[in-house]
């Protein structure tokens, strides 16, 4: 395909062609950049019409995620021009941004209010749009800590090159469907994020890090499942262990009298910001060469299991986070079709995060198809019904 | 089975008796596997079918479609599963809200979406609607409390929406089905989050001269970083007629404006807060600030707000509560128009909100065997929606667009908004038999030529 159809859209500036690049074993042939959102809408049409595949580009620091696209190439659609609007309203507490805003520049904006967001990723390269479309979480985080439940609005462009609004910009609103949240969580495979209205929170008075040091994995997650039947309600908690030695964490934020309070039911000692920190730079890894990253998944008090399950597969389970019932951890890619196997017979929920192509197009890497694909194959042909998103992508290969 | 016309008679309209249409019949399943076959016959006899809960709906989301059958989930109460370590519980649809809190009491735990119908109103129907409640300001409507759903779909099969453990992999179905108004399926289970008994609760009841001060205060409250469990606001019509029914509470009637305001957490954080939340409102020339004195004192103060449609109720034979949401700091300027607006009407509205939130519910008392009031109150409610919507509100904050706002949607979206929700109607339900007509209007042309798109409305309200 030629991209001089995008560069009527865009004009010759804002259309590359690109050599050598891959994602999973696709070759991308160019990059287009938008510049408004009408412009996303009409490379969305464009596309639409030509048949060309797609891949949404916020920073790039999570396209590893998801399975291989099913398409010949793919056009690389990079939003980093979408650094507009940007409206922060500290009085409705909300701020709207464009996707291509980076997470520092949001944090940057909120916080010369004396607010955040949930948002307040570490990633530097991260945007606004590809943690909404990755539905992005780091350490913090607990069940009252859901990125999907932060989102008031967003505007979308799609693939018959219309752009439509869901929600709104107030804190309660339940006018028709919830598409804020249909397009969380979707990697842009049923429309492009053009604009994110989210939450404003105001910055906790006081944030505290404690750890206690652990000499088994077993201590460990006695202690954490203590802390999480506890009233210490921590923002985060994680579980890191490693050649015999390690730590649980947890992160207080509130009030100083709240957080003193708290950090008095569970004893602790205060630990760096740094400790924290780290925690985050692991989730944010890539894998040495040879290894796959696995995310394993259940509840809360399954935690445990999922660390020896991981290891039981023998893979190197990093980091947990027991709030939320999430292990990491890196497997050799040799042994991962047979863990893939072994989850699905004993029900473990498992999605290989990052893989090489050769790993990737042999397994789904979300793991069994639930009973929904057909529901998300048919919702995806009538958002897209050339296919051009990032087409196989997600879940059940939609 | 009901299906003689004097049982059917009840089932005519839910909670918004202005709307009405005519079920065939009423059917009570008691299990997944009975929904699903009910389904399937409806399916084999080309019959459209209307998921219901308790009925205490407010925009006509469970008034039948015009020879509809209507799936009553009363009889589906069982609480099946109840997870105190991962703090979840899976309920059938037909569990009343305020049940499965007093369940799971002992276990220090509660249900925390408490809409003013709780002792009335269904795990299913909240679901449905992503209702929310005074404590929606700290702990979220529904949807942030709903893990996961078995639901039937309007085919007749059962699918499973997210996953028990509250992890997110592929489209939020889930989600996206949260408030969809029964037209997507009907709900046969449900797992829910559950939240531990806050340790220590406090509230504070301020009454004020005027309301623009009692807004202000809200705005100050917020801004100062308090997050209240609730913040809610009574105007002096409410408060007269709290004060004058059973749900008395002890509201000064002499103020123009009540704020309640409840603080919950760790008892010394709600300590500070309190302090501060009393010094905010008295700077705001709060003519009195009172802290309940114990628990008693809290739930009486609940009482009047909870009670407050009902004692509105003895104002007139109709009461028709609006629900509406503005950006917050417009509520002043928002409410002051709306009553006079009202006045040009010859109607008098009564204010009860969710100032936290902005979220209105301006309330109209009328006697609908008046036609010509009935009139005047459709097109005040009309009115009112668009100064909300010109003030960058939205239709509604929690009672649902039903058959009620079906048609204002238009108000607030284009067809490129609506389209997409189209798509993902037809995405659930291609034959367009479950609920239909409701929530999302057909595209224009559609609207004349299917009579089902009509809606059920014997009273076009
Ligand atoms: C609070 C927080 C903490 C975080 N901490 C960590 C951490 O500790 N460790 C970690 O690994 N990560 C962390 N992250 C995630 C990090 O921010 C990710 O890198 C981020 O989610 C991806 O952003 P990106 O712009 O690089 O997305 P990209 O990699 O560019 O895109 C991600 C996906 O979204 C799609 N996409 C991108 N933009 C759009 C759009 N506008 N519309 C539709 N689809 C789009 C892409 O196609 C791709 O599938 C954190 C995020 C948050 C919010
Ligand atoms: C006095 C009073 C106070 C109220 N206060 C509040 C409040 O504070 N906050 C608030 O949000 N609402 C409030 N409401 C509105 C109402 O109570 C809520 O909308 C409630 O969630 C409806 O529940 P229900 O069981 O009565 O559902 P119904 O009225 O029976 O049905 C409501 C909708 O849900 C659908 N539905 C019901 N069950 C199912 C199911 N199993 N599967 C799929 N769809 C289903 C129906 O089709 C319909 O569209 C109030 C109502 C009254 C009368």
């Amino acid at each position: 395909m030629s991209l001089a159809v995008f560069e009527r859209v865009l004009g010759a500036e804002y259309v590359r062609t690109v050599d050598e690049e891959r994602l999973d074993g696709v070759p991308i042939i160019g990059e287009v950049r938008p510049g408004t959102s009408e412009e996303v809408a009409a490379c969305l049409r464009v596309a639409t019409e030509e048949g060309q595949a797609l891949l949404a580009c916020g920073g790039g620091s999570k396209l590893a995620w998801g399975n291989t696209p099913d398409a010949s190439t793919l056009v690389r659609l990079s939003l980093s021009r979408l650094d507009h609007p940007f409206e922060l309203d500290a009085a409705e507490g909300f701020a709207t941004a464009g996707v291509g805003i980076s997470l520092a520049r949001l944090r940057e904006g909120a916080s010369a209010l004396g607010k955040c967001t949930l948002l307040d990723g570490p990633h530097e390269r991260a945007t606004v749009g590809g943690s909404v479309a990755a539905d992005a979480f780091g350490a913090t985080i607990n069940r009252d800590r859901r990125l999907r439940d932060e989102l008031l609005g967003l505007q979308v462009a799609l693939p018959c090159g219309s752009l439509a609004r869901a929600g709104g910009r107030v804190v309660k609103n339940v006018t028709g469907y919830d598409l804020v949240r249909l397009h969380c969580g979707a990697y842009g495979t049923l429309g492009v994020i053009t604009d994110v209205t989210l939450r404003l929170r105001p910055i906790p008075e006081q944030r505290s890090i404690l750890t206690r040091r652990v000499s088994s994995t077993d201590e460990a997650f006695r202690l954490a499942g203590e802390l999480g039947e506890s009233r210490v309600e921590p923002a985060g908690a994680a579980v890191r262990f490693r050649d015999g030695d390690g730590f649980l964490a947890w992160v207080l934020e509130g009030s100083e009298a709240g957080v003193r309070a708290r950090a008095a039911r569970f004893e602790g000692e205060i630990a760096e910001a740094r400790v924290w920190e780290e925690i985050d730079e692991i989730l944010a890894s890539v894998p040495p060469d040879g290894c796959a990253r696995l995310r394993v998944l259940g509840r809360p008090s399954d935690t445990e299991t999922l660390w020896r399950w991981l290891e039981g597969i023998g893979g190197k389970p990093a980091v947990a986070l027991p709030l939320v019932g999430l292990v990491f951890g890196d497997l050799v890619e040799e042994a991962v079709p047979d863990a893939v196997g072994a989850a699905r017979a004993s029900g473990t929920a498992v999605f290989v995060e990052h893989a090489s192509p050769p790993l990737k197009g042999r397994i789904d890497v979300f793991g069994p198809a639930p009973d929904t694909t057909p529901l998300m194959r048919a919702l995806k042909t009538r958002f897209d019904p050339n296919r051009v998103l990032a087409p196989g992508r997600l879940v059940g290969r939609v | 089975m009901l299906h003689r016309p004097s049982d059917l008679f009840v089932y005519e309209s839910d909670a918004l008796t202005l709307l009405r249409g005519r079920p065939c019949a009423v059917v009570f399943p008691e299990t997944t596997d009975e929904v699903s076959a009910v389904v399937r016959l409806c399916n084999e006899y080309e019959l459209p079918f209307v998921p219901r809960g308790a009925g205490t709906g407010l925009s006509g989301g469970a008034t039948p479609v015009e020879g509809c059958v209507i799936v009553e989930c009363s009889r589906m109460t069982r609480i099946l599963e109840v997870d105190a370590t991962n703090r979840c519980a899976t309920v059938q649809p037909g569990v009343i809200n305020a049940h499965l809190s007093e369940f799971v009491a002992p276990l220090g735990l509660h249900y925390a979406p408490d809409p003013s119908s709780e002792s009335a109103c269904t795990i299913g129907g909240n679901v449905a609607e992503n209702s929310g409640g005074p404590h929606t300001l700290k702990y979220g409507t529904t949807s942030p409390h709903v893990l996961a759903l078995e639901i039937v779909l309007p085919e007749g099969s059962v699918v499973h929406l997210g996953r028990g453990d509250g992890h997110h992999l592929g489209y939020d179905l889930r989600g996206v089905f949260v408030g969809s108004e029964g037209t997507l399926g009907i709900v046969t289970a449900a797992t829910v989050r559950l939240v531990p008994i806050p340790e220590r609760i406090e509230a504070v009841l301020a009454s004020f001269p005027a309301l623009v001060p009692a807004c202000e205060a809200v705005s100050a409250i917020i801004a100062e970083g308090i997050v209240p469990a609730a913040l809610e606001m009574m105007d002096d019509r409410t408060i007269a007629a709290v004060e004058a029914s059973v749900y008395a509470a002890g509201y000064p009637r002499d103020a123009k404006a009540v704020l309640l305001i409840e603080l919950d957490g760790t008892p010394e954080a709600v300590e500070d807060e309190c302090v501060a939340v009393e010094r905010i409102c008295r700077a705001h020339s709060a003519i009195e600030v009172r802290r309940a004195r114990d628990a008693e004192e809290r739930q009486a103060f609940w009482r009047g707000r909870k009670g407050a449609f009902g004692a509105m109720g003895r104002l007139a034979p109709d009461l028709y509560v609006h629900d509406a949401v503005v950006p917050r700091t417009r509520l002043p300027e928002v409410v002051d128009r709306i009553t006079r607006v009202a006045e040009g009407y010859g109607l008098r509205v009564a204010n009860v909100f969710h100032a936290g939130d902005g979220n209105l519910h301006p309330n109209l008392s009328f006697d609908q065997r008046d036609p010509e009031m009935l009139s005047r109150v459709r097109r005040l409610g009309e009115e009112i929606l668009r100064i909300c919507i010109e003030a960058g509100g939205v239709l509604s904050g929690e009672h649902g667009i039903g058959l009620e706002k079906r048609d204002y949607m238009r108000l607030l979206f284009g067809e490129e908004d609506l389209e997409p929700m189209r798509w993902v109607h037809d995405t659930f339900d291609p034959e367009d038999r479950c609920n239909p007509g409701k929530a999302i209007p057909s595209p224009r042309a559609c609207t004349e030529s299917n009579p089902r798109h009509r809606g059920a409305a014997v009273v076009r309200f």
